[in-house]
Formats: structure tokens, sequence, C-alpha cells
């Protein structure tokens, strides 16, 4: 049985735009992951506790208010706390020098507005595996 | 990526271009039942006779980070340099009804406006600012309520009368459920409590504009320009019903109902939408509710260029965008116009891209004598043929809510927003597919790094902001914010107009937030209705 | 890699880590974890498992939303299992469910599990079964599976569920006669949701009516008809008492018994079909692909050849 890539793609913080992360969520299912989308506001420990009950093998969230830096590492944190291993990667208005900030935290990578569904794609069949037992 | 870039032969609503256009296309074209002159009914042209000679589009930048005293340093610049109004942007947990200490407002601190958790933020906001002369928009939805309370309590404070009060609240929480999602309460007490406001102010506050109906955050969540404009007047329609069914006369309070659109880049396509608008609204206002007073017939409104047409690649583009959608916006006849800075793809604006942003309106006021005429497209047989048909199916949609039973049920069986998902990812295949191009994105893409300074909201700003809310906690009567209160959720329960509690609420020193969570006990949580 | 012991462990104290990972390898019919499968099935507690079916709409996941917040009232410990649709065409799949559940999302003591139908008909996934497996044996109880929702012949949630509900809401097609000849006559408890608009005491009379054309010995389920509102708090604890009334029911007379082996022989039948088809593809496809050279081309000639070929090799002489 050919293993599947299980992503949870969600929105952590108070900011309401989903446009991009709902586009980035179809993209993906239509690229053949299985993707379990979060809905709006969730905070750190729901994503945390959401992307370890549905065992996926990479988070992706979208930040556009500005909070990526509190926010990531909050999760990353969390992770780390339960003992969890998931990859997260993330999208949204973030300046260069905060990407670097993430990249140095243990973000895998962080996409800017403009960035095409296709180089989300491509990202993750390069960086992303399925996990097993 | 494609090395010969795609030209777009049709709209972004998808109207397809004709290489010309001539009289066949207008044939039957009556000039006086669809334009009439600027000022005159159905005010395609224009709400004024003498247009921009009269009065000059107010400049108005939204600005708005950190905490109360450094937006207000950033106000009282923008005031210097020949900005006419005020804008505020608060930022999230303001927006959504959590104090700056509370955990969900992790990170998120004076990061997309100011912080403002109680009166004394608002009193420092202000700071110098004379409340009783400049007129001050506040783009706040769900909480629009409480910050509108706590400027009222301001204006008492300072001894200003609030009938000299002039501004804007957006108080959309239509759009809200629609595009936007920043909410709170379920619909029903959500659009109670914006009619709170509109009675409120027809009472005792005449000169403020009580709901600033809004397309731009539509659009900006992925639809058409004709979905933007078929929704935003469906809203429009809904909020003008809802305060008729309060017992107020339409002619009392339509006059201050205003509009926020979108200038996107598809230039003409876009000064046909607010020309439809307009013609659209002064026609159903007059047929749907008797309109008299012919002021109650206008579409005023405030335009602001599109933030997601600009783009992090090649940021110096957005500069271009920028101008050629605020154009597109005084030719379409806005009466108010924010122009977004180059930076906004990364971060808030920086003073220097704020500044060139103004600029930008500057030299389109008093250089280009754009201004000068009213409607200057005016009778083009490309323009007209388009707003006619922008109308047209804007009206298809509009009739389809109607069918749905207004807005509200529409909203909840998700006709709007699964209309805006659907358009938001074609846009995207268009783009991915090199159907549509982007400067700098899918066309003409460069390695050079081409590096912008950016505007930085620390750490240090979000810990002064807990630690002041904190204090104010320590330092007021507890029992006197608790028993304003309790007087607000009773007043809630029995189905009062909230606005005077909820002054009372905001001078105990009550803050934000715990205002807000005191009507979510009465009022219950919005559970999200989502469609991916 | 975690050892078979120590994943059982897991299982049994509820670590998530763990159980997520072990329904990740279910899903993945990886062959290690029908090894554990085996060892944890007997430690199951006995957990009632409450299927809902029923039109795209009406308001499943709302209701299950609100069913589990009842729940966590008396301080229960509860499973979702949600199934969405998996393209046929590319594999992918958007998994929903959790956005209108999301004020579980971070109760550790919820455990909400999306799955994929991975090409499973009916409105189940292929590792429905195995994953109730896994959660009866974290000893959540009870525990809700929401069927893809995709209409009327989604009949299969009856087979794997100790209750079943037939979730409707009124103006969601013009009558609930289309219905009938599948979904209609599998619930045990008809739950018209959306109490709160103007037809649904029309909706809750059809249904009546339907049910009373049926007759029912003392001994049988009488199915029941409950008007909810999740929205305003409506119907829930009718609800939550009728399907508690059901379980009730089921624990008396052996009957529990009788439904958990039909449940079992379900899980057999299933791992059995699926075992034999994958087995056979292959076999198959080799058969196929050496008859198209020198038949002609008419798929029922060849077809009952091949069946005849097929059952001499593998049924006659086992």
């Amino acid at each position: 049985m050919e293993k599947k890539v299980r992503l949870l793609i969600g929105k952590v913080g108070l900011d309401g735009h989903d446009r991009g992360v709902k586009i980035v969520a179809r993209a993906l299912r239509d690229a053949g992951f299985e993707v379990i989308y979060t809905g709006l506001h969730q905070t750190p420990e729901a994503i945390v506790n959401m992307a370890i009950q549905e065992g996926v093998d990479a988070i992706g969230l979208s930040i556009l208010s500005g909070a990526h830096l509190e926010l990531f590492e909050r999760v990353l944190h969390l992770l780390k706390e339960k003992g969890a291993t998931i990859p997260v990667f993330g999208g949204g208005i973030i300046p260069p020098e905060d990407i670097v900030a993430l990249k140095k935290m243990g973000v895998k990578e962080a996409f800017t507005p403009g960035a095409l569904t296709d180089q989300i794609v491509k990202w993750i069949e390069d960086n992303i595996v399925p996990q097993s037992l | 990526m494609g090395t010969s870039p795609t030209l777009n032969t049709t709209s972004l609503s998808g109207i397809p271009f004709e290489t010309f256009y001539d009289e066949r296309d207008i044939e039957g074209f009556d000039y006086q039942a669809k334009l009439g002159d600027p000022g005159t009914f159905p005010f395609t042209r224009g709400i004024h006779g003498d247009m921009y000679r009269g009065r000059l589009w107010t400049m108005r930048q939204f600005a708005g980070f950190g905490t109360a005293s450094d937006t207000n340093a950033r106000f009282r610049y923008l005031l210097s340099q020949g900005q006419t109004g005020l804008s505020v942007a608060f930022d999230m947990p303001t927006l959504m009804g959590f104090d700056s200490d509370h955990p969900s407002s992790l990170g998120e601190v004076g990061k997309c406006g100011v912080a403002v958790d109680s009166i004394e933020d608002m009193d420092e906001l202000f700071a110098e600012i004379p409340v009783g002369e400049v007129s001050t928009s506040m783009t706040i939805n769900c909480t629009a309520p409480i910050v509108f309370a706590m400027y009222l309590a301001l204006a008492k404070r300072r001894g200003v009368p609030l009938s000299s009060l002039k501004g804007t609240l957006q108080n959309d929480m239509l759009k809200e459920f629609i595009a936007q999602k920043e909410w709170i309460y379920p619909i029903e007490p959500s659009l109670k409590l914006t009619i709170d406001i509109v009675e409120f102010c027809t009472n005792h506050v005449p000169l403020w504009n009580t709901i600033s109906i809004s397309g731009y955050h539509i659009r900006e969540a992925g639809s058409t320009a004709v979905q933007e404009l078929a929704f935003t007047l469906s809203d429009g329609l809904e909020y003008v019903k809802r305060a008729i069914g309060r017992g107020l006369g339409v002619d009392q309070f339509a006059g201050r109902y205003s509009f926020f659109f979108n200038a996107h880049i598809d230039f003409f396509e876009e000064i046909a939408k607010y020309r439809a608008a307009r013609r659209v609204w002064a026609r159903e206002m007059k047929e749907r509710y008797g309109v008299k007073d012919e002021r109650s017939l206008w579409m005023r409104f405030h335009t602001q260029t599109a933030g997601c047409s600009l783009t992090a690649q090649q940021p110096h583009n957005n500069i271009v965008r920028t101008a050629i959608e605020a154009l597109a916006a005084v030719l379409g006849g806005t009466q108010s116009l924010h122009t977004n800075s180059l930076d906004e793809t990364y971060a808030l604006p920086t003073e220097f891209a704020a500044t060139l942003a103004l600029r930008t309106q500057q030299v389109l006021a008093y250089e280009t004598g754009v201004p000068s005429t009213g409607d200057p497209l005016g009778g083009s047989y490309f323009i007209e043929s388009l707003t006619d048909e922008i109308e047209g199916r804007a009206m298809d949609y509009i009739r389809r809510i109607d069918e749905y039973g207004g807005m509200v049920p529409a909203i909840e069986a998700g006709f709007p927003q699964k209309e805006i998902q659907e358009a938001a990812c074609l846009y995207q295949n268009e783009l991915n597919q090199g159907k549509r191009t982007v400067v700098g994105v899918n066309a003409f893409a460069s390695d050079e790094d081409e590096s912008i300074p950016l505007l930085r909201v620390g750490r240090k700003q979000q810990e002064e902001q807990i630690r002041k809310v904190r204090e104010l906690r320590a330092r007021r009567s507890n029992a006197a914010a608790q028993k304003g209160l309790d007087a607000l959720k009773r007043a809630a329960e029995q189905g009062e107009n909230l606005i005077p509690a909820l002054v009372l609420a905001v001078e105990s020193l009550a803050t934000l937030g715990e205002v807000a969570k005191a009507l979510q006990d009465v009022y219950g949580k919005y559970r999200e209705v989502s469609y991916i | 890699m975690p050892k078979v012991q120590a994943i059982l462990e897991g299982i049994l104290k509820k670590d998530a880590l763990i159980a997520s990972r072990l329904l990740r390898a279910v899903d993945d019919q990886d062959p290690k974890a029908v090894e554990i499968l085996e060892k944890i099935y007997p430690k199951r507690k006995p957990s009632q498992v409450i299927g809902l079916t029923g039109p795209p709409g009406v308001g499943k996941s709302t209701l299950i939303d609100a069913l589990v917040a009842k729940e966590r009232e008396g301080g229960a410990c509860v499973g979702v299992l949600a199934i969405d649709p998996s393209s046929p065409f590319t594999g992918g799949a958007l998994l929903g469910d959790r956005i209108r559940m999301s004020r579980h999302a971070s109760d550790p003591d919820v455990f909400i599990r999306s799955l994929a139908s991975r090409g499973r008909m009916g409105g189940l996934s292929a590792s429905l079964q195995d994953s109730l497996v896994v959660m009866q044996a974290m000893g959540y109880s009870p525990i809700f599976v929401e069927t893809v929702g995709t209409g009327q012949d989604e009949v299969e949630v009856l087979r794997v569920s100790h209750t079943t509900l037939v979730v409707l809401a009124p103006g969601l097609g013009d009558s609930i006669q289309s219905l009938k000849a599948g979904i209609m006559e599998i619930a045990d408890i008809y739950v018209v949701n959306k109490a709160d608009k103007d037809s649904a005491r029309t909706l809750q009379s059809e249904i009546e009516d339907l049910i009373g054309m049926k007759v029912y010995t003392p001994e049988d389920w009488q199915p029941r008809v409950i008007l909810t509102s999740p929205a305003y708090n409506q119907g829930l604890k009718e609800l939550q008492e009728a399907i508690k009334a059901h379980w009730t029911y089921l624990n008396q007379a052996g009957r529990r018994r009788r439904k958990e082996e039909q449940i079992a022989k379900q899980l057999v039948v299933g791992r059995l079909q699926d075992g034999i088809l994958h087995l056979l593809e292959a076999k198959l496809n080799h058969l196929l692909g050496g008859a198209w050279k020198d038949e002609i081309l008419n798929p029922y000639t060849m077809s009952n050849k091949l069946f005849e070929r097929f059952k001499q090799q593998v049924v006659d002489e086992t």
C-alpha cells in the first residue's frame, strides 16, 4: 500500500485572512496529499494537539498579522514538550530577516505573498516524508 | 515561467474585452436615465455637481502600530504633512476583544495596529489632537461598540459635545461573516450591536458615519469586482432594512451610511464598478425604501488600493501599482482614499513608505489635472458598456441573495463565502498556468535581492502594553468596574440599546477584554462556517 | 521504532503520540499494524460506537461537536472518527470536519481523527474498523463516526456501529421519499437537525409516518425521532438520552453481544475481501494480460473463461 503524505494546514493566531491558506490547502489536495484543515483562530496548543492526534507528517501555518515569531516559537516549543518531531513550515506577511530567524528557530520553510502554490507543492514533495511505525 | 507573458483579454471578473467599442455597444443609450449630470439621479457620474472642484477627496492614510503613544506620534506627523483625516488601525487583540495580556494575544499586541485596552489608551492615542475638530475613521467591527464607547467617553472627558464629533466606524459585521472573519458573537446579536450604533448616532452624534459598508475585504478575500459590488450592496440593503426595523425613518439614518471599496489593478473594470455602484444604490434605495432626501440616495465611499495586488517580489513595483489603482479610484469619483505603501507585503509601512504613498495622492490631486473634471470618462463607449455589464451581473447576484431572504440567510447557507472561494481559486489557477501575468511573480522574475527597510514593532512595546493594562487593573476600583460590567449585562439581557451602558462600563475603567467577555456571556460565540 | 510491547502499553495508557502513529500505520495498511491490532483487540473497553450518516449539509459535524460537548460535561473521554472523500484521480483529500469541532481542538480528552475514504465506498474508509479498535482499546467512550455524507447509499455505517443515527434537515431536498430506499431504513434514531427552521415539524411527521408503517414487536427497538438545533442548544439533551437509552437496550438480553458479533464478522469479511482482492489483483492482471493476445474481444466470453480458470486454480484447490 502506498503511503500518503498527511498534512495539517491551519491558521494560528487571531487574524482571519484565510484566502491564501485555503487556496494552499486545495492545491495540496489536488497534488495528492491528505490535508487536514483546522479552520481559523487556532491557538498554538490546539495546533499541536491536532497535529499529534491526526498523525501528520508536517504542519503548515498561515499568519498574516505579524505575530509569526512568537507563534511559531510557541508551536515549536509545545511540540518539543510533547516529544513530537513534526516539521513545521509556514506562510504569510513575513519580512526576510524574520524568515532567517524562523529558520534558525527550527521552522523548515516560510512562503511570502506572491508564492505560487506549485512552489509549495514542490517543496513538500522534496522535503516531507510520510512517517511510519 | 513563460518568456512571453499573456495579455489580459478578460477582466478580473471574467468580462471579455473587445478590441474596440463603438455606438453599437451602447445602443439606445439614454443619458438622463443611465447617467444624468454629476450631482443628479442616478448619480452614476458622481454625487456632487462640482465634484472635486468643490471638495477634493479626503487623503486618509490608515495608521496604527505599537502602543497608543507610538501611533499618536504617527498621527501628528501625518497631520503635519497635509493629511486631512485620521484613520485608526487597531491590533488584532483589540479587533477581537482580547486584552493585551490574554494568552490569545501572544505576539499580536501592537503588530498590525495600535493596542487599545481601555479608555486611558484611547486618551493617549488622541493626545494633543482636537477630537471635536478632526475627522476620525476607525477600522473596527465586532468590538466597534466598545471602542466607540471609549471615544464617546473621551469626548465627554474633554468636554467636547457629542454632536460635534466627526468620523466613521467601519461597524460592518456582515462582511466579517462573509470575508474578513473577525467575529465574536453570533450573527443576530452582532447585527443588533451594529444597529445600536446607528440608532445612538442618529439621535446623539449626527455627524458620525455609522457604518462603512465594506467591499474592500470581500475583494481581498478573493472575490471578483462584480461580487465585491453585489455583496456590498446587499449588505447595505440589509443594514437599511434593520435600521428601519428599529423604528428609524430611512431619511434619518441612510445619509450616514457610507461605503468602502477596493481599487484593484484592472483599471477600467474598477472605474466602471464605482459608477455602477452609485447607480444601483440610488435606484434600489428609491425603489425599495421610498427615500425622499437626496442625500439618502448618495453612495459616498472611501477607497483603498488593493493590498492583495501587491507582491513581495520586486517590492518597488508596488509603488506603480498603487498609483494606477489610486487613479482608477479618483476617476471613479471616490470621496476619500488610502494608498498602500510599497512595503506592506512584508510589514506595516515605515514612515518613509507611508509618506511616499501619501505623496502619490498629492501628485494625483495637484499635478495631473485629473480632479478638475467630474467623471471624465463618462460617455466612453467602453466605460459605459462595461458599467452596464457590471451592473447587470451584480444585479443577478443581488436577486439571488434576495431569493435567499436577504444577506443573513445567504451567509448561513454559505452562498457568498463559496462564491468568493471559487473566484479566489480560479484566479490562483490562472496565475499558476500563466494565463494571468503578475510582473515579478510569474513573468520578468529576477533573482536580484531587492531588500527594503522595514518597520519593526518590538517585543518591548508588547511588554509595555501588557504592563500598562495590568497596572490599570491593579490601580482602579475593581468594584466600580464590576458594577459597570454587571449593568451592561443586564442591559444586554433586556435588549436595550447598549451604547449608554457601554460608555458607563468603559468610564468605570473596565477593559476592552472584560467588556467583550461580559457581552459574550450573554450572547454566546459565533462558530465558524467554513468552505474549502 | 518502538517495540510492539511498547506500542501496546502506550495505547493502553492513552499515549496520543503512539496511538496516532499506530492509526497512521493502520491507515497506510502497514502489515506490522495488524500484529498490534491483534494484540490490542481483546483489551478493548466496552465503548458505544455511534455512527452518523445523512445527506451533505445537514450539519453532522456540528451535531457531533455539540454531542461531544455534552459528553465532556459529564467527564467522558470521547473519540471521533470523521471521514471525508479521497479524490479518485489524485488520491488527495481535504479533511475539514475539524473546523466545526474547533472548540475541542486543544482538549486532549477528545481524540479526533480525520480519515480519508481512500477508495472505500459506502461512506466509510478502509481503515475505519481498525481505527475503532485502537480507540476502544484506548478507552474512549463513546466514539462518534461521521460518514462522508454523500447521500442515500451510505448504509455501511450500520455494520460497524452500535447505534446508528440518520441526520436530516429541513429544506434539503423536496422530500424524504427519495431517501427511503437507503438510509431511511437503518436508523436507531432519526435526527431532524436545524430544527429552528420552519419546516422541521413537517419533516418530523414524515419520518414518523414512515416508522409507523413498519411493525415492531415489543422486543424491537422502536426508532425515535429527535429534533435538534445545536445553534440554539435545543434537543441535545434529548438526543443524548436517546443514544444512552439505545445503549441500555443493547446491553439487555444479550443484544450487545449479538451486535458485536456482527461487527466482528464485518471486520473479518472486510479484511478477507481486501486481502484476497489485493492478492488476486496482480494475478488477474497477469491472466488478463495474457488473455488479450489470443482471445476475441468479447468481455463476456473472456470473463467466463477467466473465472473458470481462476476457480480451478484458487478456490477448488483450497
